[in-house]
């Protein structure tokens, strides 16, 4: 009995406790920090030119409102934080806990004022500073905690002008925030001096955002199904009573992603795409074919993860997958910020590799080979959450 | 006779530390694995699941228990409602259960900034896009036209092909989202109120900037939403002949207010 819990039970344990090697959270932090860098450089910044000030396009308060400490008697930026449980700093730390309690309320009265009057400018110097940081992997804990806080401030003060890059932007700084990030590849690990072997770090802060990931590719797709398990259902019951199974299949095909319309939709869709479709008629066939792979891509990544053989193809078709949305429709940051989690899914050899170009080492840890694998406890830590180094 | 080498015991609160760390990382990644489940499957398909599905199970209402739980009585409540609120019970359901749940998942996604429910390009696809346009009324009773900055150029001159290349802009588009399915009834209802002012003023700026030699004042801004209607999928349609219709969103003074119909 026991043995078969240990055979249930191991894939588990190797999945989330096996330590791995720290270069795919390194070329996450680098990469996801590079696009939330140029983001907010290259697009909020200048955003707050327009939306923020005296006559910003978004302001806190109507006409007529004052701000006020208490977030129930202020404007609707403030009613809206206050009930939907969201922080933000540019708004007198609404929201964090007791933060929002002790503070008081005088000094709010004149913080946040300030604040709406151009002081986010020094804020945004802050945010600026600590993802470079966070690119080079300087003070890594504390530059992507700091990133992290001005990231969602910012995002709650112009929620109206973000899409789903910027969520992703969010999440990619929680994740990071939870990961050891930087272990390797960083000015920290530098500082520590230099080790023999790759560094080792525990596993389960990555996995957690691989199935992060993993859920948004999957939900994106299954929802891109709409009513077609509903129609299928109609489908094979009417089959099995003897019913009518034309409305069913009617309203089948009449699903844009299952016709394969849908890509045809989104190239004319004028609102969003880079160039007009006239400009780059592409014919229905490859919509189709576009349509039904773009499905299968994102339905079927979670599972392309867990095979190995499929796992490295299943990305360089991400790559192009995103680089297509990119080339085509402005959705702001939303495909680079995805690609930037695609490190996460290679192996820390690969990744070395792609680096350095040195010749690739022996397998630090194959998955059956545990003759010569210290226990992780006997790892010995360095940092943070649990940076270890493998002996060498 | 040589003794084995034995390593030195590990200090017991080292090893009590090493085991609660365990623990709490443990509970955290179920915590977070039920977290992204539950609010994945829920925001996207709530009304199915919960609306159309659960509630019509007989079972789903069935009060499993009643225990006391204690309410926050209101700030002017009376002695006998604060009595009331530290006594009150409340009957134990599935429902009951998967709205604590709903409540504790939604507080904490919105606290990290992890909103789940991700979807992109649901159906049905559009098959129009609604772009907001400004018609300034002069105070001589002319009239001239703010377009939104993302309204493309899609039409198609005599002898030119027309076009566009958009770079950015996606932000002012997000924006104007918000504002662009408005309509006279309900424009001043929405929970923003502040959003349409700032928007009429914009568009006086931009007019202003672009006209500084013109003399003429505005007395009134009316907001339109253009919508453009894309090419059907057919063979030999004219994929450069757009249907357009207009719809009127509201109309403002200079300085934002409202002017109701």
């Amino acid at each position: 009995m026991s043995a078969f819990f240990r055979w249930l039970l191991r894939p588990l344990w190797r999945f989330w406790i096996e330590p791995i090697r720290a270069e795919p959270v390194a070329g996450f932090r680098i990469l996801a920090g590079l696009v939330i860098l140029w983001s907010v450089t290259a697009s909020l910044g200048p955003r707050m030119l327009v939306d923020l000030g005296p006559d910003g396009l978004t302001p806190a308060t109507a006409e007529g409102e004052e701000y006020h400490p208490d977030p129930t008697k202020s404007g609707s930026v403030d009613r809206w934080l206050h009930k939907s449980g969201k922080f933000c700093i540019l708004r007198g730390f609404i929201g964090i806990p007791l933060f929002d309690i002790w503070l008081p309320r005088a000094w709010l009265g004149d913080f946040v004022p300030w604040v709406e009057a151009g002081g986010y400018w020094w804020l945004f110097g802050i945010y600026v500073a600590s993802l470079v940081c966070v690119v080079l992997g300087l003070f890594t804990r504390i530059s992507t905690f700091v990133a992290f806080l001005l990231t969602i401030s910012f995002q709650a003060r112009l929620s109206w002008v973000l899409n789903g890059g910027d969520a992703v932007m969010r999440d990619a700084l929680f994740y990071m925030l939870l990961m050891p990030a930087g272990a390797t590849w960083s000015i920290d690990a530098w500082l520590r001096g230099k080790k023999t072997g790759p560094t080792m770090i525990e596993a389960w802060s990555v996995r957690l955002a691989m199935i992060q990931i993993c859920c948004i590719y999957f939900f994106t797709g299954l929802i891109k199904l709409g009513g077609t398990f509903a129609h299928l259902g109609a489908y094979f019951t009417a089959l099995w009573f003897g019913g009518d199974t034309g409305p069913a299949i009617t309203a089948l095909l009449n699903e844009d992603w299952i016709n394969g319309q849908a890509v045809y939709w989104v190239l004319n869709d004028n609102a969003l795409n880079r160039v007009p479709y006239y400009w780059l008629p592409i014919p229905m066939k490859v919509c189709r074919l576009l349509s039904w792979g773009t499905i299968l891509f994102e339905v079927g990544f979670p599972l392309f993860m867990l095979l190995r053989s499929v796992r490295t193809w299943t990305l360089v078709v991400g790559v192009f997958f995103h680089l297509g949305i990119w080339f085509h429709t402005e959705v702001g940051f939303f495909s680079p910020i995805m690609m930037a989690w695609y490190p996460l899914f290679l192996s820390g050899e690969s990744l070395a590799w792609l680096v350095t170009r040195r010749k690739k080492p022996a397998p630090v840890m194959e998955a059956n080979d545990e003759s010569d694998r210290p226990p992780l406890e006997q790892v010995p830590a360095q940092t943070g959450i649990a940076i270890g180094e493998r002996p060498g | 006779m040589d003794t084995p080498e034995t390593t030195p015991p590990e200090d017991p609160w080292w090893r009590l530390m090493r085991r609660l760390r365990i623990v709490v990382i443990t509970v955290f990644v179920c915590w977070h694995l039920f977290f992204l489940l539950f609010r994945n499957v829920f925001d996207l398909w709530e009304t199915e699941l919960v609306e159309n599905g659960l509630k019509k199970i007989a079972w789903w209402y069935h009060p499993i228990a009643v225990v006391p739980w204690a309410e926050t009585p209101a700030p002017d409540a009376t002695d006998e409602e604060i009595e009331e609120a530290r006594n009150a019970k409340v009957e134990i359901h599935a429902h009951w259960i998967f709205r604590k749940f709903d409540n504790i998942t939604y507080r904490y996604g919105h606290f990290f900034g992890l909103e789940q429910g991700w979807s992109m390009f649901t159906p049905p696809l559009a098959r129009s896009a609604p772009f907001i346009v400004a018609d300034l009324v002069m105070t001589d009773d002319s009239t001239a036209r703010v377009p939104s900055p993302n309204l493309p150029d899609v039409e198609q001159r005599a002898g030119v092909t027309s076009g566009y290349i958009r770079l950015g802009g996606w932000r002012q588009r997000k924006l104007e989202d918000q504002l662009v399915n408005e309509n006279p009834e309900t424009v001043g209802g929405k929970s923003d109120p502040q959003l349409f002012p700032a928007y009429v003023r914009w568009c006086i700026r931009r007019w202003k900037e672009k006209n500084t030699d013109d003399p003429r004042e505005v007395k009134q801004v009316n907001l339109v939403r253009l919508r453009i209607y894309f090419p059907e999928p057919k063979p030999n349609v004219d994929l450069m002949s757009f249907l357009k219709e207009e719809y009127p969103i509201g109309s403002f003074t200079p300085h934002g207010v409202i002017i109701k119909p």
